[in-house]
């Protein structure tokens, strides 16, 4: 049951910002800044405790559960508790240095295919 | 009929993504127990970790465009945008420089932004929740 309910919310979730990128021209960067802080604001009022609750992981794990763990966080710095917004820098380090080494490595493995056709063009021209 | 195809693929794609992350919660939660604060470091590493093995086969390069944000939203597309930035950047000018530059660009940029706003919130909330 738990695992259908974080299906429908997280596919939910993703429908609603794909309909948004495509009736509106914001792009996908602008429209994750504004699902953080529709986040930070659902959190705010209380809204994003009843989707986690509900939906878990499928409300978590997206990128509008990220902003509650922020504002949660920053909360608690407030509050005189700084290790969890320690935590969730590091989760963004982390994730960050993942996706720059995946890059990095994705690259060199395709070093050859991907570079050669840049390079002939270069050659003609 | 035909706009109705890609939201149908990213709440699907979306969904499956919710439901990984909802096994790799179970997995973590015995392990962890139920209230350590690092709950959400590993679940959302180890979503990082399914981004980076789908970036490099080639998967999230295949779904990309045909699920939209159903790939974006889940934390695996944040590691995946970060390295998808890199890679075409790096390609583009031949220097892996540029592409680092161009990676941490988006990570700033976006975060950098949409923390800000959160901190705004927080801020009011908090000191609005402390009057009341």
């Amino acid at each position: 049951m738990m695992y259908l309910q974080a299906f429908l919310v997280g596919g939910l979730l993703c429908a609603i910002f794909q309909i948004a990128l495509m009736y509106t021209k914001l792009g996908v960067p602008k429209l994750l800044i504004i699902g953080l802080a529709l986040g930070g604001l659902a959190t705010a009022f209380g809204l994003c405790d009843y989707l986690a609750e509900y939906g878990g992981a499928g409300f978590t794990v997206m990128v509008v559960g990220a902003a509650q763990a922020i504002f949660n966080s920053l909360m608690a710095l407030f509050a005189g508790t700084p290790l969890p917004i320690c935590i969730v820098i590091a989760i963004f380090a982390v994730l960050t240095l993942f996706g720059l080494f995946a890059g990095i490595i994705y690259r060199a493995m395709h070093k050859s295919s991907a570079s050669t056709p840049t390079n002939a063009e270069a050659d003609i021209r | 009929m035909k706009a109705l195809k890609p939201i149908a693929m990213a709440f699907l794609v979306g969904g499956i993504f919710a439901v990984i992350g909802q096994a790799i919660t179970m997995f973590w939660l015995p392990i962890l127990g139920g209230d350590s604060p690092f709950m959400g470091f590993a679940v959302l590493v180890s979503m990082g970790v399914i981004g980076v093995v789908m970036f490099l086969t080639g998967l999230h390069q295949k779904l990309a465009p045909i699920a939209g944000f159903g790939t974006i939203l889940p934390f695996n597309g944040f590691c995946a945008a970060i390295s998808d930035a890199y890679v075409s950047a790096a390609n583009e000018t031949e220097k892996s420089a540029a592409g680092v530059k161009a990676a941490l660009g988006l990570v700033g940029y976006v975060l950098g932004w949409g923390c800000l706003f959160i901190l705004v919130i927080a801020v009011v909330s908090f000191f609005v929740g402390g009057l009341i």
